[in-house]
Formats: structure tokens, sequence, C-alpha cells
């Protein structure tokens, strides 16, 4: 049995979780309720759950400062929350689960799923602090992204990345600063994520941070020219958008 | 220089400035005294002043259709604009009343009863939220609704607000008997955003139960439209932290001001809001907030 705490200040929206738990997660038993931070830091302090489902947005301040109110966080946490545009953008660079409100009973299942994965609770801190560093520094534009390799969690800025290469599931980092590692996540779930930071699916292996473009050659092949000379092909059917882009980049460059 | 009018000529002071006179034979209804032009010379600034004249009407002509043009343009342009920004400000007021906090939230609640096997509760908030989404989507396209209408709409918000909130607070809706809901004519909820505030920024850090009252009047001939609650009031409701609604709220209170600013265009001064804290009032035992707003009457 996984104990749980659930953490909303609506009663109902509470009171769904419980039934969605005990409709479709019978290895979750849920040992108590908080309505807001207080009573929520104080319920977890007494009850050590083994996770905590918490919402974003409660009276007396969020799920975040909740967690803030702890040295090291030793249970597993999943947000759920109604609306939070930027929550949602820094849940995302720093591999924070979520689900949004109204629950998708699958979104549950799965995130339950996950749950049995053992993570350490120094890598669970390692998440917080990123999430944490993101929200603080830039809401709307995380600077720092949590990318998870097989046996490491590195926190990486934005700015240092130059460009990802698809590999099956796979995708390949290249830094600036460090060498190369290979994360498990597909090259879609980095483009969806890193688009409006600046990056762009140039070919459908290569994402590539459009800082880093020294130029674009039409000859022999369409390619850019990264800054590291390297040559990174571009699909023809991204070839306007990128030009659109790099003009747009340029003024930009101009107008500082 | 070129001269049309002989009446200038004759406000011109003597000997101040030399002239250079060319008649044009068909327009010599008033002859000049001064100079009388021998045929041939004549005939020779006949050709020359037709061919000025000529160039003068074609200046002249394409001077009047370049600024029709120019003024049609801009004029064109200022409507464009305005036609925007009505548009855009119809957009916001929509965004702002279907607060997604609001909305998610309400589907959660629903959510509940579902799971919780209560089918006529979730069937029966389900349609309330439709039946509040459908004239939200109706009235945000009009610039007045009847008060009858919007008696439904606050009715129907304040419904799913009670389901969200378990009941923490009552409403009454106050109608003046001289009011006809059929007739008399307000603009769309102008009043929502301020009870949202009522109930997630005042009532529910209440301890007891809360009270909405919402007023429409006529006084002085016009409409006063008034939100009450007993809430914890706007400074306590800051001290508590509020940070992370003040998106929302801000976008709500830009738009009222927008809104209030564009009936004032209409209607003048008369159109006005106030806000009281009613915790600061040492004369009674009141604490919340009290929203005034003063609308001219429209009657259909």
């Amino acid at each position: 049995m996984i104990t749980a705490v659930i953490i909303d200040d609506e009663a109902l929206a509470r009171e769904s979780l419980l039934s969605m738990l005990k409709l479709f997660c019978p290895s979750i038993e849920v040992v108590g309720q908080a309505h807001d931070v207080k009573s929520g830091v104080k319920l977890i302090n007494d009850v050590r759950p083994d996770v905590a489902f918490l919402d974003v947005q409660m009276p007396d301040g969020s799920g975040f400062d909740l967690l803030m109110k702890f040295d090291s966080i030793s249970f597993k946490f999943v947000f759920i929350t109604a609306y939070q545009e930027y929550a949602i953008k820094a849940f995302k660079f720093s591999a924070i689960d979520y689900i949004l409100k109204p629950v998708d009973p699958t979104d549950l299942i799965n995130a339950i799923e996950k749950l049995s994965e053992t993570i350490r609770e120094e890598d669970t801190n390692h998440k917080f602090k990123t999430f944490v560093d993101n929200i603080k520094t830039n809401k709307n534009n995380p600077q720092k992204i949590l990318l998870k390799t097989l046996d490491a969690l590195v926190v990486a800025d934005v700015n240092s990345i130059v460009r990802c290469e698809s590999q099956s599931n796979y995708t390949i980092f290249y830094f600036t600063d460090r060498p190369k590692i290979m994360v498990s996540k597909t090259l879609k779930d980095f483009d969806d994520m890193l688009s409006d930071s600046g990056f762009f699916r140039v070919h459908q292996s290569h994402l590539v941070n459009l800082n880093f473009v020294k130029k674009y050659n039409r000859f022999p092949e369409s390619h850019v020219v990264l800054n590291n000379d390297e040559h990174i092909p571009v699909a023809v059917r991204k070839r306007d958008v990128l030009k659109e882009l790099l003009k747009n980049m340029d003024r930009n460059r101009f107008a500082i | 220089m070129w001269i049309v009018s002989t009446k200038i000529l004759n406000k011109l002071r003597a000997g101040a400035i030399s002239l250079e006179v060319f008649v044009h034979e068909p327009l010599r209804a008033e002859p000049l005294n001064a100079y009388t032009p021998s045929p041939l010379a004549s005939k020779a600034s006949w050709l020359v002043s037709c061919y000025q004249e000529c160039s003068v009407s074609a200046t002249l002509i394409t001077f009047v259709v370049v600024t029709a043009v120019l003024v049609l343009s801009i004029v064109g342009y200022y409507r464009k604009k305005d036609k925007l920004k009505i548009l855009e400000l119809e957009q916001r007021l929509l965004l702002s009343q279907m607060n997604p906090h609001f909305v998610f939230n309400s589907l959660t609640a629903i959510q509940s009863y579902i799971f919780r096997n209560d089918p006529y509760l979730a069937g029966k908030y389900l349609a309330n939220f439709s039946k509040l989404v459908r004239l939200i989507l109706e009235n945000s396209r009009l610039q007045h609704i009847t008060i009858g209408k919007e008696k439904e709409t606050i009715e129907h918000y304040l419904d799913l607000q009670l389901m969200r909130f378990d009941n923490k607070f009552e409403y009454t809706i106050q109608i003046s008997p001289e009011i006809d809901l059929d007739h008399h004519l307000i603009p769309p909820m102008m009043a929502q955003p301020f009870i949202e505030n009522a109930i997630e920024h005042g009532i529910i850090y209440l301890e007891a139960k809360g009270h909405i009252t919402i007023r429409f009047l006529l006084e002085g001939g016009g409409l006063k439209l008034e939100v009450e609650d007993n809430g914890v009031g706007i400074e306590r409701s800051s001290e508590l932290g509020e940070t992370n609604r003040k998106k929302h709220q801000s976008l709500a209170t830009r738009i009222t001001k927008d809104r209030l600013k564009n009936l004032r265009l209409v209607y003048g001064k008369q159109v006005r809001m106030e806000m009281v804290n009613l915790s600061a009032s040492s004369e009674t035992n009141a604490r919340g907030t009290l929203v005034r707003f003063y609308i001219p009457l429209i009657i259909k």
C-alpha cells in the first residue's frame, strides 16, 4: 500500500480525487486531507505519507510554498492544477509530475504507475530546486532544464544547449560547456518545450538553438552552419520558416 | 504669382509689388483698365495662360482627389481601428468572465459528483454550467442586456460558486420594484469581477458564513448597482499574501476601467464606480467591501 495525502482548498476537488483514487488506483490509501499550506505542512509532518497530491493555488500560498517549508523533501509529490500557465512550463522544464484538473483517469493512473519507480530523495530535492530557480528568475521563460540520462539527473542552462539530435527514442544534447549527454525522452518532447526559448526543429532529427546559427546555406543541400562550424541539414519544408526566424533574429540583434 | 480675382489686386498697396498680368480671354468678364493688350499679345498670352490654366486645374483636381482619398482612408482607418478596439474589448471581456480557474474548478467539482455516483447533482451542475457559458457567450457580444437576463446570469454564476465553495456563503439579489426586468437594460456582467473578488478574496478567508448582496436600484434617473460582501476586505486579503491570483484580478479591473471609459464617452460624467472599504468605516461594525456603479438607465 502506498500512503497518500490530498492537499487542496476546494472540498469537492479533494472529494473528486479521493473517489477516483478509490476507483482506479487501489494501491493508494489516502491517509489524510488538508485545505491549505499551513494545515498541509502539519499533516505531512504528522502522517509522513509516501506521496502528496498538491493543489497549486490555495488561499494562504501555493503548493510550491508548501514544499519550500521542508528542508528536504522525503516524500513524492504530484501537482494537480486547474490552470497556471507559468507553473506548467516550469513543471515541464524541471521534470516535475503534474496533472490537470479536471483529472483524466488515464493521467492519474499513469502518474500512480510512475510513483513505483524508486527515486532518490536527493534527486527529488534536485528537481524541486531547479523548479524553484525557474519560477524565481523568469516565470514565463524557464532558464534551467532538468535532463534525465540513464544514470543521472543533469541540470543545464537552456542557453548552453547548442543543439539536440534524435536517436530513436532518445535525444542527444550538445552543450557549449560540457560533453554531450543522452536523454531518455524523444526529440518531439524537447521541441515542444524549447520552441519558445529560441530553438527550431530544422529537420526531423535536429533541433537547434538559433542563437548558435552562424548562417544558412542553400547549396549543395540546405543546411545551417553553427558557431562551432558544424553543418546541420535543413528539411525543405522548414526552409522558409527558418529564414524568416533568422531574419527576425538579425533584426533583434541590431535592436540590441 | 497667380491671381484669379481682381478683388485681391485691389487690396495691394501701390508701388509695393511689380505685377505680371496674363489675361485669359474667356474669363475677361471684368476687363482690366490698366492693361489693354494688343491683339497679337493677347493671342500669345492667351496660349500661355491656357496652358497654365490647364496645369492649375490639373493641380487643383489632383489636390482635391489626393485630399479626398487621404481623408477617406483616414476615416476608414479610424473606423476600422474603432471596430477592432470594440472587438478586442469584447474578447477581453469574454476572457475575464471565463476565468480559467473558475471554469476548470467548476468542472472538477462536477466531476466529483460523477465519481461519487450522484448523477442527479452531476447532471444539475453540468446543466447549470452550460447555461452560464451560453449566457456569457451571448452577452459578451452585446452592449446592453435586460436586467432580467443579467440577474439570471449572476444567479447561475453564484450557484456554481456555491457548489465549489460548499455553501460557504449565501447571496441575495435585490431589485428595486420600479425596475422593469424585461425593458430596463444594463451593460452585461459589470458586477461579475467584483462578485468574484468578494468570494475568492474576501469570503474564503472567513470563519463564519459569508454574505453577498447584489442590488439593482434606481437613483436620480440612473441605475445604481451595488455588490456588498462581508469578507475580510481589500487590505486584509492582500496581507494574506495573494500574489497568485493578482494577474487575473488586474485584468478584470482594467477591463472594467475600459468599459466605464467607453460608457462615459457615450453617457457623460454620470457613469462612475466607487469602492468602499466597510471595515474602515467606524460608524458601523460592518466589514467587507462595497462596490458601487452608477450607470445610466437604458430602456428598450
